[in-house]
């Protein structure tokens, strides 16, 4: 009978208490590791989006807006930019690529992006099967659309009007899928892909008769630089000497943290309250507990226990509790950041699901395991003192 | 010649300002019994707590097999004690949690010894406790506590054997029978027994008797 089977029978014994003590640092520790998943899910998935992207230019208007919508595709576009401005843009000998996309349709939820084969290249997207668009109104799709919708190549579809459902179809110009992509994990996975030719064929029709047209236009373009000086110099030049904006995505993605990370923090402080409410319960239980069990620890003295074994004992107890509560907390929050990826659609934030271990869980398993010993010192400090003599004659 | 098992010397103990008892000396023999009697109060349960290391004496000394119980720092002492003196205390208790097996498996542990399932077996078979092995303390009589107890502060063989009061609460066939079967087991272990009790019922089986009461612990 050891001291680590001696605290689980001890435990075992007292179920409902173990249970709920428990439970309690379950919760604080998921409620924390589950943040840690969900944020640092967010900031691979934003990070692989930007595909080092170092400059979008688009439509004036807000800079976080241009970035949303021109890289990470979740916000409507600032507006659109003439064809020729962004492509005498392109041709500066300070870009090494610029890829143009053209935005403003989609297909059941999915955006259509009118854009170049350099788009798929950009995030390293390859076809699963069929071949890469060619002509107009020929698209490839994401893996992610290809699940969701059931189409493969030969397939047709219509795209709708605006970047969300609802919108008027354009019926006239249906779309023929050639190839589908292989999953990348990025924003590609969600999108229909097709030429900057098919967005403007589509949107013949709508220009207007006083020229305005645009069938011309180009809503962003995605800029790598070829030099760092690119980075001083083209941002102002384009936004103090063009009707363009330009916004830095690194900078944007910053303030976005900035936004998510007051929620992050509130998540892990509801967590933090969480685990300190359990070590709470913990010191409660070993108090009270160890005024009943007072004589069980004097007899242990008497059959040749030191003090120091007491001590380790209660500490002990308390150890298996902050081991349970933080192990169990690991699982619940892997299961749900699992469930969170396959129900709830958060499938883009957590590609991996539960499937991924952060090193900063083994941080909050680690709070939780110390948080529970912490609430035992006092109670295990009260053991240890206890005069045996004493004891054993008030019994 | 044997060192005596236990030996005590100018032994002065007490609460208050007055000593509860006076031991000038007192030798007992590896293997001897004696019988501690006196009224309640008297300081029978003291000394067997003095003599177990369990409380320093206020003054004098407490030799057991030549160890001095004071002199050893607190953690060789509780070690001492676990590897060479049984106890059964006046109130019966086991540790709730664990079965009696288990009980008496700690106990092994803390003496140091490893758990000898043979040795805890035979141990409960010979008190009547070996259907009751797997329960735990909640679900026995007065009685099987009792035996479970004594089991508990037979286990390791101990060569010191102490019992407080084991026949207060008994009738007359009772406390016979958990006299004769202390003796019993002192005799097999060659250990020192001493027994204390204020029941005049048990004085005749000892060899010796110390009345605390009566001489101010003179024996």
């Amino acid at each position: 009978m050891n001291a680590i089977l001696l605290a689980i029978a001890q435990l075992r014994h007292q179920k409902l208490q173990t249970a709920l003590q428990i439970l309690l640092l379950a919760l604080g520790t998921a409620a924390m590791a589950l943040m840690i998943l969900l944020g640092r899910g967010l900031e691979r998935s934003i990070e692989r989006d930007l595909a080092g992207i170092d400059l979008v230019v688009g439509a004036k208007g807000s800079p976080l807006q241009l970035i949303l919508s021109a890289v990470y595709q979740i916000d409507v576009p600032t507006g659109n930019i003439s064809r020729e401005e962004a492509s005498s843009l392109a041709a500066d000998p300070r870009i090494a690529l610029a890829v143009p996309l053209a935005l403003g349709d989609s297909f059941r939820g999915a955006r259509i992006v009118g854009t170049t084969p350099d788009y798929v290249a950009l995030y390293g997207g390859t076809l699963s099967e069929g071949t890469m668009f060619q002509a107009p109104l020929e698209a490839v799709i994401g893996s992610e659309v290809a699940r969701a919708t059931g189409l493969r190549p030969g397939g047709t579809f219509t795209g709708a009007h605006g970047l969300t459902e609802g919108g008027g179809a354009h019926e006239d110009h249906p779309y023929m899928v050639t190839g589908v992509l292989a999953p990348t994990g990025t924003v590609l996975d969600r999108l229909v892909i097709t030429s900057l030719e098919s967005v403007w064929e589509v949107h013949k029709g709508h220009d207007a008769p006083g020229g305005y047209e645009p069938s011309r236009e180009v809503t962003a373009l995605l800029i790598r630089y070829k030099t760092p000086i690119a980075a001083l110099q083209l941002p102002r030049f384009i936004n103090d000497q063009t009707s363009m904006q330009a916004a830095a995505p690194a900078t944007e993605v910053a303030r976005l943290y900035g936004f998510l990370g007051v929620g992050r923090a509130a998540f892990q402080m509801m967590g933090l309250a969480f685990i300190a409410l359990a070590a709470l319960s913990v010191f409660a239980g070993l108090y009270a507990t160890l005024d009943q069990r007072r004589h069980d620890l004097a007899i242990m003295r008497a059959l040749g226990a030191t003090r120091t074994r007491i001590f380790g004992q209660v500490l002990g107890e308390a150890a298996l509790i902050g081991l349970g509560g933080a192990a169990l907390g690991l699982l619940v929050a892997h299961l749900a950041a699992t469930a969170l990826a396959a129900v709830l659609g958060l499938g883009p934030m957590l590609p991996e699901g539960g499937n991924v271990f952060y090193g900063e869980e083994f941080l909050v398993a680690l709070l939780a395991l110390a948080s529970a010993a912490a609430a035992a010192i006092l109670p295990a400090l009260n053991a240890y003192r206890m005069d045996i003599a004493v004891t054993l004659q008030r019994a | 010649m044997r060192a005596p098992a236990v030996d005590i010397a100018s032994l002065s103990h007490g609460f208050g300002a007055k000593p509860l008892f006076v031991i000038d000396e007192l030798k007992i023999a590896q293997g001897e019994r004696l019988a501690v009697i006196g009224p309640s109060g008297c300081g029978k349960t003291t000394l067997l707590g003095l003599i177990a290391g369990l409380m320093k004496p206020r003054a004098g000394r407490v030799c057991v097999h030549g160890e001095d119980m004071a002199a050893m720092d607190e953690a060789a002492r509780d070690q001492f004690r676990g590897a060479h003196i049984g106890i059964l205390f006046q109130r019966h208790h086991l540790i709730a949690a664990l079965t009696l097996q288990q009980n008496l498996a700690l106990a092994m542990s803390l003496a140091g010894r490893p758990a000898d399932p043979a040795r805890i077996g035979a141990l409960l078979a010979a008190l009547d406790l070996a259907p009751l092995a797997h329960q735990k303390p909640a679900t026995l009589s007065g009685g099987e506590m009792l035996r479970a107890c004594l089991a508990r502060a037979l286990v390791n063989r101990p060569q010191l054997l102490l019992a407080d009061e084991p026949t207060s609460s008994l009738d007359d066939a009772r406390a016979q029978a958990v006299i004769a079967l202390l003796q019993r087991e002192a005799t097999a272990n060659d250990a020192t027994l001493i027994v204390a009790t204020h029941d005049a019922r048990v004085r005749e089986s000892f060899d010796r008797v110390l009345d605390l009461g009566a001489r101010g612990g003179q024996p």
